[in-house]
C-alpha cells in the first residue's frame, strides 16, 4: 500500500482484511540511519556476546527499533538481560528460565488441565467456595474444568481469575491476523495464567492483556515472551494493584497532578474546574501505557523509546538480586561510564542514587499529551466529558518521537520549576501552594553519621591560603550535606536529582583539566571566554543552581536555629520532618546547636560570595 | 456559555453502564451511539464514555453515557462516576448466569456510591444467541419487579431493543425530572434552567460540574 521510501509495517503486524478501514494507520516507519536495524545489532555485540548499550541505546532513542529485531532487543531494554555478559551465560540463564517457566506451567496445568492444550476459559470453572462448577457445554468428562474442589485460598483466587483472562484474551489486538489463531489467543491466555499463579499479589488486572500482547508477536518462544512480560510487569505491576478504596495507578496520576500544577498552572486549574483534579481521565493511558491512543505499531514504538529513555545499566542487578538485597543496594553510584549507559531521562533522574517509581517517564509522557492539547482543553472542555472527548481524538493522530521529546523538555521544566518554587517558598516562610504533602507520610529518614559535624570540617578547606574558592572542595562541601534533603521524601527527589547533575557537571570538568580548572571560578570564566556560559548546560549555569540549591539549604538551617518551634505547619513545606527529628539526624545531639551555628555563620558567606562573583560577570540571572 | 448550535439541546442527562465483564456493556453503548457492532471491541479500561443526542418526550436530550470497566478490580475508580448519574443500566448476559447472579452485588454498589434517586433499568443482553441461553425471561422479570428496576432483553449484535432500551430509561428520567420541577416543594435539585437550555447534572451542590453555565 504505503510505498513512500520507507518499509510497509504491515508486513511485520498484518491487519486482517476486513478491520483495516477501523484501525488507525501506523505513523512510524522504520528509518535508515535513525532506526536501529538488524545489522547495527548485530554489530553492537563483541565476538562472545558482549552488548555495547551506549550505542544501541543513542540509536534507539533517536529512530526506535526496526521490527525484525524487536523482541531480541526489548529483553535487553527491560533488564531480562545484562548486556555485559557473554552468549553463554545468556544462554544459561535463559534456560534457567524456560525450565522454571515450564515448573509453573505444569503446576498450573495441574490444577487446571485446560491450561497449555490451546484452548481458554471464558466461564467461571471454581465457586468462590473452590467447588467445581458444572458446565453442561463440555461434552466430554463430567463437564467439569477442575477435577476436584480447593480449599486453599491462593488456588481459589487465582482459578476465579481465570475466566476474566478468557474473556480479554479474546477480545485482545482481535484487528491483528496474528490473533485469528486460537493457538496464539491460547498462547496468551496461558501466559497470563502463569503470571497471575506467581504474582499472586496482583494476580491479573484487567489490561495486563494489552501490555503482554506484544510480547507474544515478537518473541516465538512462549518461555521467552513470559519473561520478558513478567519483566515488563516490575515496572507496571504496583498500577495495577487494587484495594477497594483505590488503585495503584492513581499514586502516577497524583504525580501527573503534581507536575501539571507546577509546569502549567492554568491548564491544571482548569481541570480542577471541571471536576478533573484528579487526573482520572488519563487513567488508561498509563494502565496500559498507550495502547488504546496509538495504532499496534506505534504503541511498540513508543515503548522503546520510553524504556530506552529510563534504561539503567544496573537494571539487571537489580532484578537478579533477592529481594532483601536490592532494598540497600536500590541507590548504587554510578561512575561517568556507567551514566553514559543510562537513558536520557534516566541519566537525569538517577545521578540522585534516588529511584522512585511515582515519577515515571510515562507520567511525562501523560503531561506531554496534555500539553499539546492545552489550548483545546482551555478554549472548549466546560466538562469534564469534554476533556475525555478532546483526548480520545488524539487516537491514531500522535507522533510518539515527538511525545516523547516534549516530555523529556517537560520533564527539564518541573525540574527547574519545582526548585524554584521551593526555594522561594521557604525564604519568605509563606504557605507554599504547593501540596507536596501527598508524599509527607512515605518519607523516612535515612541519614547517617553527623552531617553537620564533617560540614565544618570540611568548611575549613574550601578556600585557598589566598582566599579563592577551591573548585574540589567546595563540590565536596555540597555533597556532604545533599543527603539533608532526604529528608522530604521523594518529593525532594526530583530536586535533589537536579543538584546531584550539577555537581558532577562541574566536577567532569574540573576533572578536564585539574591545573586550570583547580579555582572554581575560572570555570566560569573560561565559559565566558569561549561563549559558552550562557548555555543551560554551562557549568556557569550550573554552579548558579548549584549556589541556589545551597542557599535553600542554607535557609533551611537558618530556620532551625531561629524558631526552636519549628515544625512541619511552621514551615511551607509541609512534608518535612519534625524540628527534632531533623537535628538529630543531621547530627545535633540534644539541644547543642554550636556547630550548626557554626556552620550556618561560614555557609551563607561562602554561597554569598559565590552570587556577588556570578553577578560581577553577570550570570547572576540565567534560566534553567 | 453559549453552546455551538449543534449541540443544543434542552437536559443532559448522564447515564452509567454497569455489570460484569464481557455482558456487551460497551457494545450496547456502540450501539446506541454509532449503530454498530464491532468484533474486535477490547476490555474497557477504568471509564470511557459516548454521546448521543436524541429526542425524548418532545424534548432535545443530550444522554452522556459512561461506560465501566466490568472488573471488580476497578471499582474503586468506575465508582467514582456513579455521582450524578441520573441512570444506570445494570446489564448481564443471558447465556451465563453467573452474571445474572452478580446482579444484586451492583445494585449494592449503585446503592452505596450513586444517588438514591438514580432510575435504573436492567438489561439482558445477548438475545441472539438463543440455543446457549441460561437466564430464563421470566427470572429476570420476577427480580426486576421485586427490585422495583425497569426490565429489558437486548442484543447488540442484532440491535435488537437497544435503542428502546435507552429511550425508556431516558424518558423515565424525563418524568422524574419534569415531575419535580412542578412540585415546588422540593426545589428540582437535578435541573438546572437556563433559556433555552436546561441542564441536569447530580442532585449534589456542585457547581464544578460539567454542565454548569460558567465562563
Ligand atoms: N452474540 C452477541 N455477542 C455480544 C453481544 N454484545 C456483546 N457481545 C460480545 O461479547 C463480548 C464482550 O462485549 P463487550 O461489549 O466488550 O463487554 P463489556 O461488558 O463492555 O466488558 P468489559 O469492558 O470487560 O466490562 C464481545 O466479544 C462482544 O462481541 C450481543 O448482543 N450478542
Ligand atoms: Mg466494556
Amino acid at each position: 500500500m504505503n510505498k513512500t521510501g520507507a518499509e510497509d509495517l504491515g508486513d511485520f503486524y498484518p491487519i486482517r482484511p476486513e478491520c483495516q478501514a477501523d484501525t488507525p494507520k501506523p505513523r512510524f516507519k522504520p528509518r535508515a540511519g535513525k532506526t536501529l536495524s538488524e545489522r547495527r545489532w548485530n554489530a553492537a555485540f563483541s565476538e562472545d556476546g558482549h552488548l555495547n548499550i551506549e550505542k544501541v541505546l543513542r540509536r534507539i532513542q533517536r529512530g526506535g527499533v526496526h521490527p525484525s529485531i524487536k523482541g531480541s532487543v526489548w529483553e535487553f531494554l527491560l533488564g531480562c538481560f545484562d548486556p555485559n555478559s557473554t552468549y553463554d551465560e545468556r544462554n544459561q540463564l535463559r534456560q534457567h528460565r524456560r525450565e522454571q517457566y515450564s515448573r509453573w506451567k505444569a503446576e498450573c496445568q495441574y490444577m487446571v488441565p485446560v491450561i497449555g492444550s490451546g484452548k481458554l476459559i471464558t466461564t467461571p470453572i471454581i465457586t468462590d467456595h473452590g467447588q467445581p462448577v458444572i458446565d453442561y457445554s463440555i461434552t466430554d468428562d463430567k463437564g467439569q474444568q477442575v477435577n476436584s474442589s480447593f480449599s486453599d485460598k491462593r488456588s481459589i483466587q487465582w482459578m476465579l481469575a481465570l475466566p476474566q483472562i478468557g474473556l480479554d484474551v479474546v477480545r485482545t489486538d482481535r484487528a491483528l491476523s496474528f490473533y485469528e489463531s486460537e493457538k496464539n489467543q491460547a498462547k496468551l491466555w496461558d501466559i497470563l495464567a502463569v503470571y497471575a499463579w506467581v504474582d499472586n499479589d496482583i494476580s491479573y488486572v484487567q489490561g495486563m492483556n494489552d501490555i503482554c500482547s506484544p510480547m507474544i508477536i515478537l518473541l516465538e518462544n512462549e518461555a521467552d515472551a513470559f519473561w520478558c512480560f513478567e519483566h515488563a510487569m516490575r515496572r507496571l505491576r504496583e498500577n495495577f494493584r487494587s484495594s477497594a478504596s483505590s488503585m495503584g495507578v492513581q499514586t502516577q496520576l497524583s504525580t501527573l497532578s503534581q507536575v501539571i500544577k507546577i509546569v502549567d498552572p492554568k491548564l491544571h486549574q482548569h481541570l480542577e474546574d471541571v471536576d478533573g483534579g484528579e487526573y482520572l481521565f488519563a487513567f488508561r493511558m498509563l494502565m496500559v501505557l498507550f495502547r488504546r491512543e496509538f495504532s499496534f505499531a506505534d504503541a511498540l514504538y513508543l515503548w522503546e523509546l520510553m524504556w530506552a529513555m529510563e534504561y539503567n545499566p544496573n537494571i539487571f542487578s537489580l532484578y537478579e538480586k533477592p529481594i532483601a538485597e536490592s532494598d540497600k543496594s536500590a541507590a548504587p553510584m554510578l561512575n561517568n561510564k556507567l551514566l553514559k549507559q543510562c537513558g536520557k531521562f534516566e541519566r537525569k533522574k538517577v545521578k540522585t542514587g534516588c529511584k522512585d517509581q511515582e515519577s515515571a517517564l510515562a507520567v511525562f509522557l501523560v503531561a506531554s499529551v496534555l500539553e499539546a492539547k492545552n489550548k483545546r482543553i482551555l478554549k472548549e472542555a466546560k466538562g469534564l466529558d469534554d476533556v475525555v472527548q478532546i483526548l480520545n481524538d488524539i487516537t491514531g493522530n500522535m507522533d510518539a518521537r515527538k511525545v516523547c521529546k516534549e516530555a523529556l523538555k517537560i520533564y527539564k521544566k518541573y525540574l527547574s520549576k519545582f526548585w524554584n518554587a521551593v526555594v522561594s517558598s521557604l525564604s519568605t516562610l509563606a504557605d507554599s501552594d504547593l501540596d507536596l504533602s501527598f508524599t509527607a507520610n512515605k518519607y523516612s529518614v535515612r541519614m547517617e553519621g553527623n552531617v553537620i559535624a564533617a560540614a565544618l570540617e570540611k568548611i575549613e578547606h574550601v578556600k585557598s591560603p589566598e582566599g579563592e574558592v577551591l573548585t574540589m572542595p567546595f563540590l565536596d562541601l555540597c555533597k556532604t550535606v545533599l543527603p539533608v534533603l532526604d529528608n522530604f521524601g521523594p518529593a525532594m527527589a526530583p530536586a535533589k536529582s537536579d543538584i546531584g547533575g550539577n555537581i558532577s557537571r562541574l566536577e567532569n570538568m574540573y576533572l578536564s583539566n585539574q591545573s586550570e580548572f583547580n579555582h572554581l571560578y575560572m570555570i566560569v570564566r573560561s565559559e565566558i571566554e569561549s561563549k559558552k556560559a550562557k548555555s543551560s548546560s554551562s557549568c556557569t549555569n550550573a554552579l548558579l543552581w548549584l549556589t541556589r540549591a545551597m542557599d535553600f539549604l542554607s535557609e533551611l538551617f537558618c530556620n532551625l536555629l531561629a524558631h526552636p518551634d519549628w515544625s512541619m505547619s511552621h514551615v511551607a513545606l509541609k512534608l518535612a520532618p519534625d524540628r527534632k527529628k531533623f537535628m538529630s539526624v543531621v547530627g545535633v545531639k540534644g539541644d547543642d546547636v554550636s556547630d550548626m551555628e557554626k556552620f550556618s555563620g561560614r555557609f551563607s558567606p561562602l554561597l554569598e560570595e559565590n552570587h556577588k562573583f556570578l553577578a560581577s560577570v553577570g550570570m547572576d540571572n540565567l534560566k534553567a | 456559555m453559549a453552546r455551538r448550535p449543534d449541540e443544543e439541546y434542552d437536559y443532559l442527562f448522564k447515564v452509567v453502564l454497569i455489570g460484569d465483564s464481557g455482558v456487551g456493556k460497551s457494545n450496547l453503548l456502540s450501539r446506541f451511539t454509532r449503530n454498530e457492532f464491532c468484533l474486535e471491541s477490547k476490555s474497557t479500561i477504568g471509564v470511557e464514555f459516548a454521546t448521543r443526542t436524541l429526542q425524548v418526550e418532545g424534548r432535545t436530550v443530550k444522554a452522556q453515557i459512561w461506560d465501566t470497566a466490568g472488573q471488580e478490580r476497578y471499582r474503586a475508580i468506575t465508582s467514582a462516576y456513579y455521582r450524578g448519574a441520573l441512570g444506570a443500566l445494570l446489564v448481564y448476559d443471558v447465556t451465563k448466569p453467573t452474571t445474572f447472579e452478580n446482579v444484586s452485588r451492583w445494585l449494592k454498589e449503585l446503592r452505596d456510591h450513586a444517588d438514591s434517586n438514580i432510575v435504573i433499568m436492567l438489561i439482558g443482553n445477548k438475545t441472539d444467541l438463543k440455543h446457549l441461553r441460561a437466564v430464563a425471561t421470566e427470572d429476570a422479570q420476577t427480580y426486576a419487579e421485586k427490585e422495583g428496576l425497569a426490565f429489558i432483553e437486548t442484543s447488540a449484535l442484532e440491535a435488537t431493543n437497544v435503542e428502546k432500551a435507552f429511550q425508556t430509561i431516558l424518558s423515565e428520567i424525563y418524568r422524574i425530572i419534569s415531575k419535580k420541577s412542578l412540585s415546588s416543594e422540593e426545589p428540582a435539585p437535578a435541573s438546572i434552567k437556563d433559556g433555552k437550555t436546561i441542564v441536569v447534572g447530580g442532585p449534589e451542590p456542585n457547581t464544578k460540574k460539567a454542565c454548569c453555565t460558567s465562563s
